[in-house]
């Protein structure tokens, strides 16, 4: 029964506590002063939604797991964002983008006469891009040439 | 000379980027903010006053597209045109969609023209006051504008605003900072030296988490294929007549117009307050002041002209602070302080030396708004059609061509982990409140706000709050703070009174 808000505002304590103690380290007063000014703001207002969190965690008027129950099907689309990124290091941008828009398409069910030629226009554009700048040609073609 | 800058390549790259924003009004899903987050990592290459045409020039153009879409789908393409589609749509469903688009038409350029001159001779006043302030009192204006933007944001959770706009100006403080001579917050990586590149995070808070957010919801608009029918009616010699009898009709409703205009102007001015305020507004008072016959909400052609001229003349407003002071009002002006800075336009006393370049954007978005009125109209029966492409399908392509843009603007790889990374806590901010836009907001401001904090605290120390002109400046400030919260809760109040009405 996890309130997706209450992990948030955690999370961020404990970054923002981080920043903190590696801001302390700095020598210049020039350096720490900005960073050190808008933590100390941040923390009590930190605290106040942490705190407002806990009591609803407490009191069960969050939203009842609802968040972990659907985290599944709101991490998909990062996931395919993801499968793009990892694809495009592996392979390039011409592979990786082709078999990023493979994966989404398959997952939305699109038939091939659709999907074929929004496949054709992305690797146009793509192609268009390569004119201008330089793309990267990942690490497997890398590794073969 | 400002007409140096309008080449024919400037002229291009403002037609190339109305019709890429006219795409962008007519999609529901996208509005300004992320067509220009798309567009920042590619104008790196591009001169300054080509830069400017693409990204503002052809933003300032699709307000009208945006009004058409919600006149003839009765979808907004962005939240400030949501009150088009009450009295709009209801005029395209009595197949009067030729006279409500004349109205909105005439209220873009003439309320564009009007803006422009106004706002000019605005900045003309304030670029001589800016000759008399220092760092001290631009600290103080920048960080009256982050609290005015906080204070006078309605219905918002004031903590979250308030922490949105600090974790900005903490990002903001990643990478080298040249007051101290020090690399801060890298985390051991190289490539952040430089601090978090203005396109990847604009991308990651304004772009990617609204495309995103439409996957994990799988929303889809339903686009009712009976009323593209109206849209096919064009081109014809009914229209055409309709459309200029619509384009009349704003002389009839001059003081709406005039009324419409000022409101625009000044929640432009005000930070924080933003178009979609000025147009609500606008639309209650259309309700007030209108002398036709149909009730608001019935097909009152006032209530297209209202909010349309409210929102070009916001549009403009906003210019003011952002240019002038470096504070910006809104995301999408967040985003062109993020693109002058980078082009070399600094805003503050800075920009004295570039006022041509200043009277060029200013005419720029005049240029915009009128070319663009005339360009989306033969353009809509085409331009109307891509609403009912699924967004699942262009989604997608969208992503890999920022993929793309963001990989080429430095050929590093690690620009796209960052993207990655950065639009999860995007995704979260907005998921849980946080608001988004103060963040952008925040990470522009913190560059100049901390410079000129060190600049203040080695030349005054805390004395700086003690100057005859800090203390003047602060008073000012505080009571313009005070009138408009007053002048919020008053148009609270009536907007409220409309909406039981």
């Amino acid at each position: 029964m996890i309130r997706g808000e209450l992990v948030f505002v955690t999370l961020l304590l404990i970054f923002i506590s981080y920043l903190f103690y590696e801001a302390i380290g700095y020598p210049l007063i020039t350096a720490k002063l900005f960073p050190i000014l808008l933590i100390i703001i941040a923390y009590p207002l930190l605290l106040i939604l942490f705190i407002r969190n806990i009591r609803h965690v407490i009191m069960k008027e969050g939203q009842n797991g609802k968040d972990s129950r659907n985290f599944l099907q709101e991490a998909i689309p990062f996931i395919h964002v993801l499968t793009l990124l990892i694809s495009v290091y592996l392979l390039g941008f011409y592979l990786g983008f082709l078999i990023f828009l493979l994966v989404v398409f398959r997952y939305y069910q699109y038939p091939l006469r659709i999907s074929l030629p929004l496949i054709a226009l992305a690797m146009l554009i793509t192609y268009l891009f390569s004119l201008i700048s330089p793309l990267w040609d990942g690490i497997l073609f890398h590794g073969v040439l | 000379m400002v007409l140096q800058f309008f080449t024919i390549d400037v002229f291009f790259y403002l037609i190339v980027g109305l019709l890429f924003f006219f795409i962008i009004g007519i999609l529901p899903v996208v509005g300004s903010i992320q067509g220009l987050a798309i567009l920042l990592p590619l104008v790196y290459k591009l001169d300054p006053p080509q830069a400017f045409a693409l990204m503002i020039g052809g933003a300032s153009g699709m307000w009208l597209s945006d009004a058409a879409c919600s006149i003839l789908l009765k979808i907004p393409g962005s939240s400030p045109t949501v009150p088009l589609t009450f009295d709009g749509f209801q005029l395209t469903r009595r197949g009067l969609h030729g006279y409500a688009l004349g109205a909105a038409t005439s209220a873009t350029i003439l309320g564009g023209i009007i803006s422009g001159i106004i706002t000019y001779g605005i900045m003309s006043v304030l670029l001589l006051l800016l000759m008399f302030l220092g760092p001290a009192e631009i600290t103080i204006i920048i960080a009256w504008g982050l609290i005015a933007s906080i204070i006078l944001l309605i219905g918002k959770e004031k903590i979250k605003e308030l922490l949105s706009a600090i974790i900005g100006l903490l990002l903001s403080t990643v990478g080298f900072a040249e007051t101290a001579h020090i690399a801060r917050f890298t985390f051991g990586f190289y490539d952040l030296w430089d601090g978090i590149p203005l396109s990847v995070f604009f991308l990651a808070m304004l772009g990617l988490p609204e495309f995103l957010g439409f996957l994990v919801r799988r929303e889809e608009f339903i686009v009712d294929i009976k009323y593209l029918t109206y849209v096919g009616g064009f081109r014809t010699r009914e229209f055409y007549k309709k459309f200029i009898e619509g384009f009349k009709e704003i002389f009839r409703s001059i003081r709406i117009f005039v009324q419409a205009i000022i409101t625009g102007l000044i929640f432009g001015i005000i930070p924080g307050v933003g178009t979609t305020a000025a147009s609500l507004l606008a639309y209650a008072q259309s309700g007030l002041l209108t002398k036709r016959k149909e009730k608001l909400g019935e097909g009152n052609v006032d209530g297209v002209i209202g909010p349309q001229s409210a929102i070009i003349s916001c549009w403009f407003g906003d210019f003011i602070p952002t240019i002038s002071f470096g504070i910006p009002g809104s995301a999408a002006k967040a985003l062109f302080l993020g693109l002058f800075m980078m082009k070399g336009l600094m805003p503050g006393p800075h920009i004295l030396k570039q006022v041509d370049l200043v009277n060029y954007i200013l005419l720029l978005v005049v240029i915009g708004v009128l070319l663009g009125s005339i360009l989306i109209i033969p353009l809509l029966p085409v331009i109307t059609r891509i609403v009912t492409i699924r967004i699942t399908s262009w989604v997608p392509i969208l992503l890999g061509i920022i993929f793309i843009a963001v990989y080429s603007d430095r050929s590093s790889l690690f620009d796209l982990f960052l993207l990655f990374i950065l639009t999860l806590l995007g995704y979260s901010l907005n998921k849980y409140g946080f608001s988004t836009p103060m963040v952008a907001i925040g990470f522009v401001l913190g560059g100049i706000l901390e410079q000129n904090v060190a600049l203040t605290y080695q030349i005054y120390g805390l004395s700086f709050l003690y100057k005859p002109t800090s203390l003047i400046l602060i008073i000012i400030l505080v009571a313009v703070t005070i009138v408009s919260l007053r002048m919020l809760r008053r148009k609270q109040i009536i907007a409220m009174g409309e909406e039981d009405d």
